[in-house]
């Protein structure tokens, strides 16, 4: 953002939670503020907060919808590596005959020996061979830490829309006092 | 009302409806575009899944391969069958096929959609030259109203 609008005085200070976004003061007094910042000086600096407010908003929903995304994914790969580990714990020493994706719309057969290990595709180009045990422990683990960071970007949200509402109101009460203002204005000249 | 275009002189309309008449050409020439680039990609994937089957051919039996169990789980296995593969039709159905039979029936996907899209490309000239011509005809008229309400 190019213009470093001075936001200190509409928000608190020192905020630890939600990232460190700050929270918006509620005007409880518009006519204290105004007269202190001017009308013009106040819509502006809560226009600029009310920018950064949505950006994060946006921000987060994209961060959330990647997360919705990817927890059923890495439930289901749990599922499978389960299922492997049953095959391989039980008696059954047959291959597993199954069909793979080959490409779109064509899958072909292929048989999996036992075996006691399967490879994680961790993105960023590598794969790593680990026992079931090992990977079920890794993919939950995963799975646990999308989740938390599923809870907390819900209640960063929640918190951000909160205070887009709050500013919302200010600039709508600043506005309206002013347009009142305005209107006494000339009776008072007359 | 496009269908009639032939029968009605562009010079005939007025400027708001010329307007209209270029708005909605618009949006079908955009929307034929989108729908051209949706057959495109799904023909690349089609003639990708026919290289595939070809390829697939040529791999001997019991080849060992790493073989995707979902995006991010790979197991050993092998290959077990080299000649036959599922094809999925849609719609939940899915055909056993020898290669050939499903490189056949890949390229003859590929030609339908290869039709449409030489249908939607054709469509799509004949909708961008509307769109000019409305175009024009609107500036025109645009510039006659301007003169008119100067003088």
């Amino acid at each position: 953002m190019g213009d470093e609008a001075d936001l200190s005085w509409v928000v608190h200070g020192h905020a630890d939670e939600h990232f460190g976004i700050p929270k918006v003061i509620f005007f409880d007094d518009v006519e204290k503020v105004v007269k202190e910042h001017e009308v013009q000086n106040t819509l502006q600096n809560l226009t600029a907060l009310f920018q950064r407010y949505k950006f994060w908003e946006t921000k987060f929903m994209k961060n959330k919808q990647g997360l919705q995304q990817k927890i059923p994914d890495v439930k289901r790969t749990i599922d499978v590596v389960k299922t492997l580990q049953k095959r391989s714990n039980s008696d059954i020493d047959e291959p597993i005959t199954t069909r793979f994706e080959l490409g779109d719309q064509i899958y072909v057969k292929a048989e999996i020996p036992k075996s006691d290990s399967v490879s994680l595709w961790l993105g960023a180009n590598v794969m790593i061979e680990y026992k079931h045990e090992e990977a079920i422990e890794l993919l939950q683990k995963n799975l646990e830490t999308a989740e938390t960071n599923l809870e907390h970007l819900e209640s960063h949200l929640n918190f951000i829309r909160d205070q887009v509402n709050v500013t919302e109101v200010n600039m709508t009460r600043v506005y309206n006092y002013d347009v009142l203002q305005r209107r006494k204005q000339p009776e008072a000249s007359e | 009302m496009e269908s009639q275009e032939g029968t009605l002189p562009l010079g005939s309309l007025n400027i708001e409806q010329l307007q209209n008449v270029q708005k909605s050409t618009e949006q079908e020439v955009q929307s034929l575009t989108e729908q051209l680039t949706q057959l495109t990609t799904a023909q690349q994937r089609i003639l990708s899944s026919k290289r595939l089957a070809k390829e697939f051919g040529k791999q001997p039996e019991g080849k060992e391969i790493l073989l995707p169990l979902s995006g991010s789980v790979y197991v050993q296995g092998k290959l077990c069958d080299t000649s036959t593969a599922m094809v999925d039709l849609g719609t939940g159905y899915y055909a056993l096929k020898t290669l050939e039979e499903a490189e056949e029936y890949f390229q003859r996907r590929a030609a339908v959609i290869k039709d449409n899209v030489d249908k939607g490309t054709q469509a799509l000239v004949q909708r961008r030259q509307m769109y000019e011509a409305v175009t024009s005809v609107l500036q025109q008229k645009m510039a006659a109203a301007q003169r008119q309400g100067a003088s």
